[in-house]
């Protein structure tokens, strides 16, 4: 009675065969597209750390997020992000393929690190098994998160072979492992520093041997890890995207006036300058956190300065880490008395690096970094490294929000009319998705006592000021 | 020595022929059965003494022979509804045998009072079937839910089997809160004029043989044939109908477009004083002049003109337009003792409530039979249909039309002028260019075509091996092939600069091959043996494919090749549906193999003892659990006879009971996880892993029923009783289980769902005049109520709740463990906990409605109970029936009434619109207390938040009682068509859904759905139901 019943029963309309190259290529592209599209990033990150504001719409200008937001980053990520890099990493161990195992353990962690930064506890060690019966992962401490990707950093580290197996489908580096393994030991950097108020013992070590000289770290802004954008539909940048039929945000009046008050070249690269009105020749940014009908007493759409066009073409990269981060870290170490060094050096490198990615270079930069406000404060370090990496870490909305709620520098307004829920102060996390009070709930219940009450006004655990 | 007798049977309630009247000389197997006019001739042995007629449905007559013409009226039996009813694979059983209530519904009930979608005329009719029609839109589906949900996820919809042939009843609506088509049900391709009878098979025991898919009851029909009638028999019927809108919302007609009670028109898009606004909270419509969309302008001003409305019926008098539904039918039948044909030709053509929309069906049937020998016989019936469809967008999209009707609307804006701007220009001219489309140009341009071509056929072969043992052979198809077609005109949607069009095409094919042995033997004076063993090989195949161009290049040529860029694959018409499985496998191939048999064993004609048993090997299931088996026990005892009982009060006494287990496989390739591919990334091709885990290891769902029943009739009788009860639980249900995405997945495949239901159900007959009284009435009522109960998700109680689907805004339709399935579960207001305003509304200090942050269950879509009450009166050629029927009990969220609040749509806006509004409730001190609401606000501001902040404003009541149909009809007697060549005229007048006398939703027919899935209890700017009447005319030559 069961003649053909297998054959019947196979699928013919989908593959039931991953080829690890054409997984890789997906999660990066769209990963790193959801890491700067709409909801974690221009209506989100952005907004907070007042790179952007909004000009219409602008309820999540005044930290009035979606509840779908916070439910697709989260699903995204989880469902389509990890996952990817899991598969691979299980592709990799079936196949004993190290360096992909490698890169999707640096790609897993680097979106683990995305999601704690945004959530704060989230599932890791119980996430991504549901082959196991986990139906309903418990969340983890933010500690331990951090503690885990670190190890799994270290684990990739010691996995890569350069000239080993082959690792196709990689868009980012094309495969080139020695880069990956500088990405990996640059991202296991961030990662450590991010936890230094938290867990100062751990991050240290981990800091200091990271910064030894014998670990690759990335080292020049080739190196930077970027994801190319392609021009054709479906292949395009995020921000693109979204301009094809929206037209609703600004560069923030609070990055247009710092970088103006600084002569700061890369202004022109960030902002355009408005196409109509009395400053077509200057830069006028919108101040965050305006209700709609004050937005639109600002006059036309078009007299506000819109995102700059490097930031808005398709083709514009998508930028996981640089080199003047590794530098700002370093500097960062220096002042902190983990590393010997000048940490004014690593500062000033920093700052070029992040000027000639904008090709930036030679006596302007100079002329800029002569200037007393950019000058290095052995004094007061955060606010040096804190004010330049919020300028270096432009339209990389969670990164500079992260780091801005490490550093606590620069010192931003509060959106002009903020939500209730912001309780008149910035917002330091998202709040967790909807869905998981009903598919994860003790779990979350579990989180939400250990962390705090769910709001967006909680402190993640490595925000100790 | 054989002599001749011939006659005519009709309908004693209409003289009209009744065909297929079994006549038999009594006490032999001597018979015939009555021509399409009700005539008959049999030769009769000289022995015999009397005649027997019966015919399903009607009480049996015996005749003593006198003479050579014996001309019979029957009457309906209305206390037993038809001694003999059809079972399971079409065999013809004795009611009083049965463990099992069934129920049946005769043709002639479906095809005077006719619904476009015939599983609409069950309604109110038969004890325990729910029947929600969706919408008044052309074609629409209908659900029907035989005694309560037993699926938590999957498929709740009964069989349908016509002359022993199952046909498929897809849906391929895309109808759902956001947008869509319904598509309608495949079933309405069912052509009442064709249908000689409809049984419903309720409970699991008496669909058992039917396997798989009988846990959800099933309706057998049984089609009218031609067999050894007598000569040509021509017959026509037709009817003519007209459609009106049942229940339109209350619309205000005191204030027009705007905000703030201001308005002036500059463009339509914001450039004038809320000239974007499409909102009625502008000013009191007084006579004041104000420039206007259709303002005359004059040298390039435009005039200020009358401020006034429209009318109070500008929607329901003006926006509707009066429906049309011809459904003309000729039948010929002919035949003699060894062969019959009938043929049958329908014409149905619908035109809707709203422009443009329509629905056209042709239906050929042929309907044959032969005997090739006297043991070996032949017969056919093969069903060809086409229909097309035009129909209008559902639920809340900018191309549902009501969506601008309903709420965003400027109260000001008369539809009429609407209607010839778009008949003037063609064009979209329109009197807001900020949000909407003139919906006009919507119905007239953004066209969703459909057509569905369908060959319904079967073929059966019966041989009798000996006079007690008969062999058959059926094989049996369906397919059909369905083509639809969308197109959205570039400036219907704001977003789009060029036009869209897509196209579907879907076919689908059943097809059954089976061998059937039965016998029936008295096996001495006392015992009867009847026995059936049998065979089926199924296979089902789907192909569905969806192509999109998404941009067009000529504008106005709807063509794939038209198409200026790419095309898009796998696009469900815009809708986002990513669940749904057709999509993601649009090819699907399913095969079950089964053996079943039954036996039931008679004693004396009043005791009765059956089983049935059948294995089921599915090719959906893995091979370690694809073979599964499930049997079925029933018995009866008919007590009267049992106990001898001759009594004037008790006529008769029966009880009965039986259990059933039935076993369900899943939708194809549900065990293998799949990695789902995108447009590549430059050259790379991409693929991911599907978020949907599927599971290797999946064992067959089960329903496990029982049910008890008794019988009972009284006064000769004239009164009768029955009653059943009945539970059943499912369990090992295959749920696609929305799951945290921290799982890696978002949604996977489990096993483990168990819903329980019991209830009761009982249907009333009363005939209070005695069957010699010229004057008939007749009464047949029916109530059932069922409850039910989600027991549990996983093993591990890991899953408390299931979402089933959910609105546009935030109300989940939910199975919650512990709970009445279809939960709507959303915001409600946040409300006082105790103290002396302990449940009134809690506001902000704004004195606007605060919502309760823990969201809650707001109500199940579920009913109490239902029932219907029939009431038929004859006197002569005259007759008169109406039914009307009730479900009690039920919620449904109502979009219709929130937005129509919100918008300023609804008279319920009008209150405090000069003076503003102090809403209900309490604001909360500082120290913590409570006083009573004392902020004033603006009507718009306050309506703006009660209808938007918690959807609990907007769930009501969704009991209803409705005036189902009314039939008043005339038969010509016979005294003035004898002589002619005409054998019968009848004429009726005939309505349906003519009155919803009560219900607690405001404004819309609360029996309403997108579509006929188990997404049910929600409702978005619904296509009002319609109330239909006409006439009907029949005649036979």
């Amino acid at each position: 009675c069961e003649k053909d019943f297998d054959s019947l029963n196979t699928n013919p309309n989908n593959a039931t065969v991953g080829n690890p190259a054409y997984i890789l290529t997906n999660a990066e592209q769209s990963n790193i597209y959801r890491l700067f599209d709409v909801p974690a990033n221009q209506d989100g990150g952005l907004l907070v750390i007042q790179h952007w504001a909004k000009i219409q719409y602008t309820e999540e200008d005044r930290y009035a997020f979606r509840p779908g937001s916070y439910q697709s980053v989260w699903d995204g990520f989880y469902a389509n992000g990890l996952q990817d890099f899991d598969e691979l990493i299980k592709q990799g161990k079936a196949t004993n393929n190290e360096n992909l195992q490698a890169v999707g353990l640096i790609m897993r962690s680097y979106f683990f690190s995305v999601l704690t930064d945004l959530y704060g506890d989230i599932p890791y060690s119980q996430a991504l098994q549901l082959s196991e019966n986990i139906l309903t992962p418990k969340y983890d401490a933010q500690k331990d998160v951090y503690a885990g990707l670190l190890n799994d950093l270290k684990t990739a580290n010691d996995l890569i072979k350069v000239g080993g197996s082959e690792v196709d489908g990689d868009v980012i580096y094309d495969g080139d492992m020695a880069k990956w393994q500088k990405f990996g030991n640059s991202l296991h950097l961030r990662l450590a520093m991010r936890i230094i108020d938290a867990e100062p013992e751990l991050a240290k070590t981990e800091v200091a041997a990271l910064l030894s000289g014998n670990t690759p770290l990335i080292s020049s802004i080739q190196e930077n890890a970027e994801f190319d954008f392609l021009s054709g539909a479906s292949n395009t940048n995020p921000i693109y995207f979204n301009r094809l039929t929206r037209d609703d945000h600004r560069v923030s009046r609070s990055i247009t006036s710092r970088l103006s008050q600084l002569n700061d070249p890369r202004l022109g690269v960030y902002a355009n300058h408005p196409e109509t009105g009395d400053s077509t020749a200057f830069y006028r940014g919108v101040p965050n956190g305006l209700t709609n009908v004050e937005a639109a007493d600002l006059g036309p759409l078009s007299s506000t300065s819109k995102v700059g066009s490097a930031f808005t073409a398709a083709t514009a990269p998508g930028v996981l880490m640089t080199y003047a981060e590794v530098l700002f870290f370093k500097a960062e170490a220096i002042a902190r008395g983990i590393i010997g060094g000048d940490a004014a050096v690593e500062y000033n490198n920093a700052i070029r690096a992040s000027m000639a990615q904008y090709g930036f270079t030679g006596t302007a930069v100079d002329t800029y970094l002569a200037q007393p406000a950019v000058k290095y404060d052995a004094s007061n370090y955060k606010q040096s490294i804190g004010v330049q990496k919020w300028i270096a870490l432009y339209g990389q909305g969670v990164e500079a929000w992260s780091e801005w709620r490490r550093l606590d520098y620069p010192k931003l307004p509060v959106a002009k009319n903020p939500a209730a829920a912001a309780m008149g102060k910035i917002p330091v996390r998202f709040r967790y998705p909807a869905n998981e009070q009903t598919t994860n709930a003790t779990s979350r219940a579990a989180a939400v006592e250990r962390q705090g009450p769910d709001l967006i006004t909680t402190k993640l655990w490595w925000d100790k000021f | 020595q054989n002599r001749a007798i011939s006659g005519r049977v009709t309908d004693a309630s209409n003289n009209q022929g009744l065909p297929g009247v079994t006549v038999i000389v009594k006490g032999t197997t001597i018979g015939a059965s009555t021509g399409a006019d009700g005539g008959y001739t049999l030769n009769v042995p000289s022995s015999a003494t009397t005649l027997t007629f019966s015919s399903i449905g009607y009480v049996s007559i015996d005749r003593p022979i006198s003479g050579n013409t014996i001309d019979v009226a029957l009457s309906a039996d209305t206390k037993q509804l038809g001694e003999v009813v059809v079972t399971a694979l079409g065999r013809e059983e004795e009611k009083r045998s049965l463990g099992y209530a069934v129920q049946d519904i005769k043709g002639s009930e479906l095809t005077q009072a006719r619904e476009t979608n015939v599983v609409n005329s069950l309604a109110g009719k038969v004890a325990g079937v729910q029947i929600s029609n969706s919408t008044g839109a052309v074609g629409s589906s209908s659900r029907i839910i035989i005694r309560g949900t037993k699926s938590i996820a999957g498929n709740n919809q009964p069989l349908f089997v016509i002359d022993g042939q199952p046909i498929d009843n897809s849906s391929f609506s895309n109808s759902g809160s956001g947008g869509g088509i319904d598509y309608g049900n495949a079933a309405s391709d069912i052509n009442p004029d064709d249908i000689e009878s409809m049984t419903v098979l309720k409970g699991a025991t008496a669909s058992a043989l039917y396997g798989t898919r009988g846990a959800n009851g099933v309706v057998v029909i049984t089609t009218k044939s031609g067999r050894k009638s007598r000569g040509i028999g021509i017959s026509v019927n037709s009817t003519t109908s007209f459609e009106t809108p049942l229940k339109v919302p209350d619309i205000q007609d005191q204030y027009g477009q705007g905000s703030g009670g201001r308005f002036s028109y500059v463009d339509g898009a914001g450039a004038g004083i809320a000239d974007g606004v499409d909102e009625s909270w502008g000013p009191r419509l007084d006579g004041r002049l104000i420039p206007q969309y259709n303002s005359p302008v004059v040298n390039g001003v435009r005039e200020a003109t009358p401020w006034v409305s429209p009318g109070k019926d500008n929607i329901k008098k003006h926006f509707f337009e009066t429906g049309r539904t011809l459904t003309n039918n000729v039948a010929l039948s002919g035949g003699n003792d060894k062969a019959g044909v009938r043929v049958s030709y329908t014409n149905l053509d619908n035109k809707g409530i709203l422009y443009n929309t329509f629905l056209r069906r042709n239906t050929v049937n042929v309907n044959g039979g032969v005997d090739i020998t006297s043991k070996f016989k032949l017969s056919t019936n093969i069903n060809y249909s086409e229909t097309r469809g035009r129909r209008p967008g559902q639920g809340y999209d900018e191309l549902n039309v009501m969506q601008q009707m309903y709420s965003w609307y400027g109260r000001q804006v008369d539809v009429r002028d609407l209607k010839s701007l778009y008949e003037r220009t063609g064009g979209n001219e329109n009197w807001n260019n900020n949000y909407h489309s003139n919906p006009y140009y919507i119905l007239g341009q953004a066209t969703n075509d459909d057509q569905r071509d369908r060959v319904i056929g079967n073929l059966t072969l019966t041989y009798a091996l000996t006079n007690w043992l008969n062999l058959t052979a059926r094989t049996t198809n369906d397919i059909y092939n369905q083509f639809n077609q969308r197109r959205v005109p570039a400036d219907t949607r704001n977003n789009a600069e060029q036009d869209d069009y897509t196209e579907e095409r879907i076919r689908v094919l059943e097809r059954n091959t089976e061998f059937l042995a039965t016998a029936n033997r008295n096996l001495n004076e006392d015992f009867n043996l009847d026995v059936l063993v049998g065979a089926n090989r199924r296979d089902n195949k789907l192909n569905r494919s969806q192509v999109a161009a998404p941009d067009l290049a000529v504008p106005g040529l709807f063509t794939l090749g038209n198409a200026a860029g790419s095309l898009v694959t796998g696009n469900n018409f815009g809708v986002a549906n990513s669940n749904n499985s057709s999509i993601l496998n649009p090819i699907q191939n399913r095969r079950i193999n089964s053996v079943y048999g039954s036996a039931k064993i008679g004693y004396k004609n009043f005791a009765f003892l059956g089983g049935t048993v059948r294995n089921d090997w599915s090719s959906t299931l893995p091979a370690a659990n694809r073979s599964f088996f499930y049997p079925s026990i029933d018995a009866s005892v008919v007590l009267t006879d049992a106990f001898n009982v001759t009594d004037s009060f008790l006529s008769f006494a029966k009880i009965r009971g039986g259990y059933a287990e039935v076993g369900n496989d899943t939708d194809p390739y549900r065990l293998q996880d799949i990695y789902t591919g995108a447009t590549a990334f430059g050259t790379r091709p991409v693929q991911t892993v599907y978020n949907v885990r599927y599971n290797p290891n999946l064992k067959p769902e089960r329903t496990r029923s029982s049910e008890i029943g008794a019988e009972v009739r009284f006064l000769e009788n004239r009164i009768g009783l029955d009653v059943t009860a009945y539970q059943a639980t499912s369990s090992d249900q295959i749920l696609t289980v929305l799951t945290s995405a921290t799982t890696g997945y978002t949604a996977s495949v489990l096993n483990a769902g168990t819903l329980t239901n019991r209830g009761i159900e009982a249907i009333l007959t009363v005939a209070p005049l005695s069957a010699s009284n010229p004057f008939q009435w007749n009464l047949t009522a029916n109530f059932a109520a069922n409850r039910n109960r989600v027991k549990e998700f996983d093993k591990e109680g890991q899953i408390k709740n299931y979402v089933i689907g959910s609105s546009g805004f935030g109300v989940n339709v939910e199975a919650r463990v512990g709970e009445r399935y279809g939960a709507l579960f959303g915001d409600a207001f946040l409300r006082v906990p105790d103290g002396e305003y302990a449940g009134q509304i809690v506001n902000g200090a704004n004195g606007r409605p605060l919502v309760d942050p823990t969201r809650r269950v707001l109500g199940y879509y579920t009913p109490d109970w239902i029932g219907g009450i029939t009431n038929q009166f004859s006197f002569k050629g005259l007759n008169l029936s109406f039914t009307i029927d009730t479900r009690q009990g039920g919620s449904l969220q109502s979009e219709t009434y929130m937005w129509g609040t919100y918008s300023g749509a609804l008279t319920n806006t009008l209150v405090g619109r000069e003076d503003g509004i102090i809403g209900p409730g309490v604001i909360q001190n500082a120290d913590g207390s409570y006083r009573p609401n004392d902020v004033r606000n603006t009507a718009e501001n306050y309506y703006h938040d009660y209808s938007y902040t918690a959807r609990e404003s907007s769930v009501f009541d969704a009991s209803f009682v409705k005036l189902r149909e009314v039939r008043l009809g005339y038969q010509l007697p016979k005294s003035v068509i004898d002589g002619t060549f005409i054998k019968g005229v009848g004429f009726s007048f005939v309505g349906r859904n003519l009155w919803l006398i009560s219900s607690k939703a405001p404004g819309i027919d609360p029996e309403t759905s997108f579509n006929n899935g188990n997404v049910q209890g929600l409702e978005s700017t619904q296509i009002p139901s319609v109330r239909s009447y006409g006439f009907n005319i029949n005649f036979t030559l």
